[in-house]
């Protein structure tokens, strides 16, 4: 079994092999469930226009990395830039980042390959539970007070957590393997 | 030349980002597929009526990481839970786990970034929403 996964995963690739679990499981769900096909394909439909948008921009990110090449100011803040001032970059890109996370991983794996590395990548994902733009929503549900602090507290967690996955990894070697 | 350069860099520049796009498209559409049936079959509705609230922060902790809803849905919720007074642990804990933590995201964080640091960066990730969770409460209490 395990040498047909690596066979296929070799073949076609791994995220080929995950679409097909993921179609596979959705249709033996909706085989059992067929009245609820129209409001499952209602909720990917929303999902995707939701994301389309920001995977636009991201993707244009992407090309205009590859525009710019590896001789720019950014590239060089990327590479040669001092951990702290990338750390609350990453914190700030975190923070003004919307839409599912899964949709920015591209764009971090490049940053990732510019420079960055994988513990920034944890300060920007927790960082993406202050939510700016939400603020009055959450103000409405929980007061001012309570949003001012969850806010604040995840910005300093953001860089703990971040700076702790550093630590781990530099000191626990089966992590780095 | 320069302009046939820059045009020559264009197209390459276009071809990687869409050949990057195609790469990248099978594993977000996998986890819209698995979001939909989240979407329609998990519920947490009951977590507002349990009685024992710190079993509840737990299962808030670990049903919310497996679910991606948008943050208003959370919002909503999160304050039926009850007082913020009382319930201002379960609430951060709720709200943080929901966006930090994400299980049906892990094989696509582990297709880009390796499965040793998605495990890692998800489990810490779940603990701090703990940490958060408590520091929230003490702090709202402070001030």
């Amino acid at each position: 079994m395990f040498l047909v996964y690596q066979k296929l995963k070799d073949k076609i690739g791994w995220q080929w092999i995950f679409l097909i679990i993921s179609v596979l499981v959705f249709l033996v769900v909706v085989l059992f469930h067929l009245q609820d096909f129209p409001l499952l394909i209602q909720y990917i439909g929303q999902t995707s226009l939701k994301i389309f948008p920001i995977l636009l921009v991201v993707y244009l990110f992407l090309f205009l990395f590859s525009l710019l090449g590896t001789r720019n100011k950014f590239q060089h803040f990327l590479s040669q830039g001092s951990y702290p001032k990338k750390l609350i970059f990453t914190v700030f890109f975190g923070i003004i980042s919307s839409g599912p996370i899964y949709i920015w991983y591209a764009l971090l794996k490049k940053l990732h390959q510019s420079g960055l590395t994988w513990w920034h990548i944890s300060a920007f994902a927790y960082a993406r539970a202050i939510k700016i733009p939400m603020f009055p929503i959450m103000i409405a549900y929980f007061g001012l007070k309570f949003t001012l602090i969850f806010s604040f507290v995840l910005l300093v967690l953001a860089l703990v957590q971040s700076l702790l996955v550093d630590f781990l990894y530099r000191n626990i070697a089966f992590l780095r393997k | 030349m320069i302009k046939q350069d820059f045009r020559q860099k264009i197209h390459k520049s276009r071809k990687q980002t869409l050949n990057g796009l195609l790469n990248n498209l099978p594993i977000i559409l996998g986890v819209i597929l698995l979001l939909a049936l989240f979407q329609k079959y998990i519920s947490f509705d009951f977590l507002t009526q349990m009685q024992n609230h710190h079993f509840a922060v737990l299962l808030a902790n670990v049903l919310w990481s497996i679910s991606a809803w948008n943050p208003v849905t959370s919002y909503i919720i999160a304050s039926e839970m009850g007082n913020i007074e009382i319930y201002g642990f379960l609430i951060s804990v709720f709200l943080i786990a929901r966006v930090t933590v994400g299980i049906i995201q892990i094989p696509a964080e582990s297709f880009y970034f390796g499965k040793k640091y998605a495990i890692l960066r998800n489990l810490l990730a779940f603990l701090f929403a703990f940490l958060a969770g408590y520091l929230i409460y003490l702090l709202y209490h402070i001030f």
